[in-house]
């Protein structure tokens, strides 16, 4: 039973995964950060799965939470610097 | 060729690469890997955790480098830093967005003690269960970061050499470290068994602090609002 449960959750995340980074690929650029951050978090519980706590927390801190303000600081430039020039957006 | 054909060529080759890795990664050997080897060697490490021993002390040299990566994209970033004259968007950071909101002003001081004790407790952790400087200077990171967004009386100078001792901090120490075994005619980064379980907890307690204000620098390393002349010069 528990065996079943743990396969359907790892089916369950491998079809979510494919589907977060299908979504990160996003043209609206804003849409792309988020999702992936969410590939991100996904990623964190997929390497605590497979057995690797280490990575697992460093994917969530790193992978997911740092590399997603930078992103999200660096959208937050360039809207900016769109609005200085009076282009769109 | 047209673009249709195009794609389809494309998704052909695209799926022969992924039947190619699948089938290979379907009939790989079965090798022991170096898991046993680690184990082996736990308590020659120092320390209790294999994948510590392993980053700190069987590659040492990656961390090190790693860690040396990490100070030059901080570089990097703060040499983007525009003249002598701090524009107070450079200070002010994340602070220069719209006002910061009541629930982050309630929220901030009950979270970042909350937030430097966890990263401490990571650090201590790191030697005999999963954790380490890197996640502990993850935290650190955050904590700042949201120290920085509440718009309190902390900011990163990167003209301070405080900073700049503070950032590259841990690199130094892990260097200096690194080069105590040779007094003793071992190589760079062997640490004898005996104080191996120390020099890597305080290594990594460097780490941590320089981490933690490394990626809060680089998340305020340049001004949200550069100077107008800083503009100007990049334009044709």
């Amino acid at each position: 039973m528990t065996e079943n449960l743990g396969l359907a959750f790892d089916a369950t995340l491998a079809m979510l995964l494919v589907w977060a980074s299908a979504q990160a690929t996003s043209r609206d650029l804003f849409r792309a950060v988020v999702m992936f951050i969410v590939l991100g978090l996904l990623a964190s519980l997929a390497w605590l799965r497979l057995g690797a706590p280490d990575l697992a927390m460093t994917e969530a801190a790193v992978g997911a939470g740092l590399t997603g303000v930078l992103l999200l600081d660096t959208l937050g430039r360039l809207r900016w610097k769109r609005q200085k020039r009076g282009g769109p957006q | 060729m047209t673009r249709g054909a195009a794609d389809i060529l494309v998704s052909l080759l695209a799926t022969a690469l992924a039947a190619g890795l699948v089938w290979s990664a379907v009939h790989l050997p079965a090798a022991p890997g170096l898991a046993g080897l680690v184990e082996r060697n736990l308590e020659a490490s120092g320390v209790e955790s294999a994948v510590t021993a392993v980053l700190l002390n069987f590659r040492a040299y990656d961390t090190l480098l790693e860690i040396g990566v990490l100070l030059l994209a901080v570089i990097g970033a703060l040499s983007l830093h525009p003249g002598e004259e701090l524009s107070p968007a450079a200070t002010e950071a994340l602070s220069s967005g719209p006002e910061p909101s009541p629930m982050l002003m309630w929220f901030v001081p009950y979270m970042v003690p909350v937030a430097f004790v966890i990263a401490g407790y990571l650090w201590w952790a790191g030697s005999t269960i999963p954790g380490g400087a890197f996640q502990g200077g993850t935290v650190l990171g955050a904590a700042l970061v949201l120290l920085l967004l509440s718009g309190r009386k902390f900011s990163i100078r990167p003209e301070a050499v405080a900073t700049r001792l503070w950032l590259s901090g841990g690199l130094l120490f892990f260097l200096a470290a690194g080069a105590v075994p040779m007094v003793t005619g071992d190589a760079v980064l062997q640490w004898s068994e005996e104080w191996s379980g120390i020099t890597i907890v305080l290594i990594e307690a460097g780490l941590t602090l320089s981490i933690g204000g490394c990626l809060a620098a680089l998340v305020v390393g340049v001004p949200a609002h550069p100077p107008e002349r800083a503009l100007r010069g990049r334009r044709p």
